[in-house]
This record gives C-alpha cells, structure tokens and sequence, in this order.
C-alpha cells in the first residue's frame, strides 16, 4: 500500500508540474498566434512542433529486456526537454507587397526568439514589424507519465495519459496527452548477449481547440545490464505533425486559420543509462536526430 | 521510502522547473489591424465632383482585450485605386479626422494637377514609391496619435476631388485603402 500511494503521489505531482508549466505558457502563446494569419503562423509556432513532436517520442524505453512471460506493471515518469538551438529562434517571415528590397521576407523572432524585427523600405521609409518571441527558455519540456504491462511472448503494452482541465475561468485550455506503444523482445528468440526489443508508438497531444499534435515512431531498442546499471541505446524512425486551428478576428472579419506543422525529427538515436536502486530506477538519455533533446525520468514497478 | 517519495519530488521538480517561469518581459505582439478602406462614388453625369467619408470605431480593428494594452501603431502602406472605366483624369485628396477633431490632409493623388484615371486602376501605393501619391505626415501623425487616446476614438476618412470631363459615366469608385500595425503588450 505504501508503494502504491507513492506512486500516486508521484503520477500527482508530475500532473500538477506538467499544469504549472504548460497553463500560463498556453495562454502566452494562444493569444499571440491568433494575431497571424496563416502565412505567417507557420514559421513563427513551427518549432513548437518540432518540440512537440521529439518530446512526444521521448522515453519510450529505458531497456530492451522485456521477459518472456510472467506479470509485471511499471509506472514511470518522464521527463524531456528538446534543446532549443539558434535556428528555432528566428524564421523568414513574409513581407507584405512593395517593400525593398524585395527579398519577400524578413527575419524575426519565432515564439522562441527574442524582440521582433522591424524591417524598413529603404524607398518610403515605411516599416513594418514582427511580434516579439514570448519564451526566453533554451529547453522545451514535457513531463508523462507512462503505464507497462506485460509480459505476452515477450511483449509489453504501455499506455501514455494525462489531462489538464480548462483553468482561470476558461481562460486556458484544457490539455490532453495520449499515447500507445506496444514493444516485444526479440533477444528472446535468439542467443544475444545484450537484450533487444522492436516497438511501434503512437502519440497524441491537443491543447483546447488550438493545437493538436500525433506523432508515431518505430524503434529498435538495445541494452546491456552490468549490475546495477543497465546500458540502453536505439535507433527510431519517427513522424509528427503539430495541426494548428483558431478564428482571428481583423476589421471585424472572422477568419478561419487552419495549418499543419510536420515535426523536424524524422530519425533519432537514443543512447542511456538506467540505474537499479532497488525502490525504483532512474532513467536518462542523450537523442540526437534534427532536434536533440534528453529525457529521464524515475521508474516504479513489481 | 521517504527517500523514494524525496527522490521523486526532487525529480520532478528538477524537470518541471527546466523551462519555467522563462516567459519574456514586455513582450509586445504586433497587430495587423488594416486596412482601413474607404469607396468612394464617383456620381454620375455632368459634374465632375465627388467627394464622401467613412467612419469606424477604431476599437473595431483591435482584437477583443488588446485595446487597452497598445503601445504605438505605425502606417506600413496606403494605396489608392480606382474601379470603372473612364478615359478622362482625376485629382483628389484624402482627409483623416479623429473622433470629433479637426480635417487634416492625409494623401494627395496625385501630389499636383491630375493623372489619367487609368494609372489608378492599378493600384499606386506608398510602398511603391508611387509618384502618383503625396502622403502628408501631418495626416499620418493624427491617425497614430488616435491610437493613444482613451477611450479609443472614431476614425473619420474622407476623399473628394474631382474628373476632367463630362459627363461621368456610372460604376466609377475613388479606394483608399490605409494599412497598419499596432503594438500591444501581452494581457
């Protein structure tokens, strides 16, 4: 029982973290796109997608061991955090007819980046400006927390889920995640001496009406166990896109903006080490693909 | 397992801080509030004259929330054009006028004498260095200077000039149209 309501504890904090960074930030960041039309949207939320769509596929697995049968659930908290490099601060954004020199666009701050740029037509002196980035912040996290069970011949189910609700009298909305992975053992059926599992994943995230992301990714995982510390590492193909919907209202013209962000990630390998201490494990690992990013977290499980 | 239940807070609030509370000060989102249109009717038959207004609320171009938070707006554009087809010239002028103020000279088209009425059909905008338009500063200042004013005020825009020859054909519309940004801070 003891074990059990740490684990909720733990699932309860991750929720209220997840809440206290995501709320206020959704807020920022909603009342700020809305103000673009679809041209210009794109680049300034597209890291969001990008950020979204790494973090999405983060901490999957922290071992390929999986056993060839016998009950076993495990509760793990994941952390990621997507570093957030130069090249996500800044997009082109278009210019509107007429400026010159007639590049066709400009470069400013995206939703990361830092004050707008003001562009100036060297003929009139005309100027026209782009919104400030609204997060000062060098990582992109996302906290889940992630149900296993198994084991069927080798393979484990596990089930990503977390809900916020709408928040500050409708002013934020409501959050949902949701994934679904299924990995089986394949070391299992071959004398290997390392452990080695395939896995499929799905995920979805959506943020009140304005944001929705699905991502899916296969993976092949590889560990070694040395005592208590357990070598992990893969190679993963992935996919995500980030769909972005609002109405905008200018002149009193209702405006519906609707567009897709494909996430940067489209190939990832994961390398980790994962530490038994007995109550739990601790998990962290490095990915490197067109979005870098860490992930860890903490393990419960019997 | 105190040290469970601490190791995982400590966790948890390692990762859930990492990107925290890194929100920008003063952020200032830009508004594409334009453009502003105003038709004008060119009467039909032997005068040559037109002239005539529209007014807005200038709380209508700003998003819900944002009116109270604008900090400065600027003019990126003004284009002038015409629709119909007429083979004569025309000359006019474009006034601003904020809530009850004064008529201040906003554009001239063109800046002296007249231009065919043709060379409107495509549009001539400032962006284009157009010498067909003779923006007036003064006139540009007011309509800013709105943006300041609390409560925010109405936006009367004018046009009158007039066509060369008669008689005026029917269908024939004098446009402007002024484009223009506001920055606001986030609520």
């Amino acid at each position: 029982m003891t074990s059990l309501r740490t684990y909720l504890a733990a699932v309860c904090l991750g929720i209220a973290s997840f809440m206290s960074n995501t709320v206020a930030a959704q807020t920022q960041f909603e009342v700020t796109i809305k103000q673009f039309d679809v041209e210009s949207v794109r680049g300034y939320v597209q890291p969001i997608g990008d950020m979204f769509g790494a973090n999405m596929n983060a901490g999957l697995y922290h071992s390929a061991k999986i056993p060839a049968n016998g009950f076993h659930i495990r509760v793990d908290l994941v952390g990621a955090a997507t570093i957030i490099g130069d090249e996500q601060r800044a997009y082109n954004a278009k210019l509107p007819a007429g400026f010159v020199p007639e590049t066709g666009s400009y470069k400013t701050a995206t939703v990361f980046g830092g004050k707008g740029t003001t562009f100036r037509d060297v003929n009139s002196g005309l100027e026209y400006k782009g919104s400030d980035g609204i997060f000062n912040t060098r990582v992109f996290p996302l906290l889940m927390p992630q149900l296993s069970i198994g084991s069927f011949f080798g393979t484990e189910i596990s089930l990503r889920y977390m809900s916020t609700p709408t928040l500050g009298s409708g002013k934020f909305p409501s959050t949902t995640l949701f994934g679904l992975g299924l990995r089986h053992s394949v070391s299992q059926h071959l004398n290997l001496p390392f452990d080695v599992g395939v896995g499929a994943y799905y995920s979805s995230f959506s943020a009140g009406s304005l944001i929705e992301s699905e991502g899916g990714a296969v993976n092949v995982q590889l560990s070694k166990e040395f005592s208590f510390v357990t070598l992990y590492g893969g190679v993963a193909l992935e996919s995500s896109t980030t769909k972005i919907q609002y109405e905008t209202s200018i002149s009193n013209v209702e405006t519906q903006v609707s567009t897709s962000l494909m996430g940067a990630n489209r190939f990832r390998v994961t390398s980790g080490v994962e530490l038994d201490v007995q109550a739990f494990r601790l998990f962290a690992d490095a990915n490197f693909g067109r979005v870098k990013h860490f992930s860890g977290g903490i393990a419960f499980g019997f | 397992m105190k040290p469970t239940i601490v190791t995982a807070f400590a966790v948890l609030a390692l990762l859930s801080s990492i990107g925290a509370s890194c929100v920008n000060d003063d952020v200032l989102v830009v508004l594409n509030l334009g453009p502003i249109v105003g038709k004008y009717r060119v009467p039909p038959g032997e005068n040559t004259t037109f002239a005539g207004s529209i007014t807005i609320r200038l709380d209508s171009l700003i998003p819900p929330g944002y009116a109270s938070t604008l900090k400065q707006a600027r003019v990126y554009d003004i284009r002038v054009r015409v629709e119909g087809a007429y083979d004569g010239r025309v000359s006019g002028e474009s006034h601003v006028k904020v809530g009850s103020g004064t008529r201040t000279s906003l554009i001239k088209f063109p800046a002296s004498g007249s231009a065919p009425w043709s060379s409107f059909s495509t549009p001539q905008s400032l962006l284009g260095s157009s010498p067909l338009l003779a923006p007036d500063p003064s006139g540009i200042s007011q309509l800013l200077q709105a943006f300041s004013t609390t409560p925010l005020p109405t936006i009367t825009l004018f046009a009158d000039g007039h066509l060369d020859v008669a008689p005026v054909p029917g269908n024939l519309y004098v446009i402007v149209e002024v484009y223009l940004q506001a920055d606001a801070t986030l609520n």
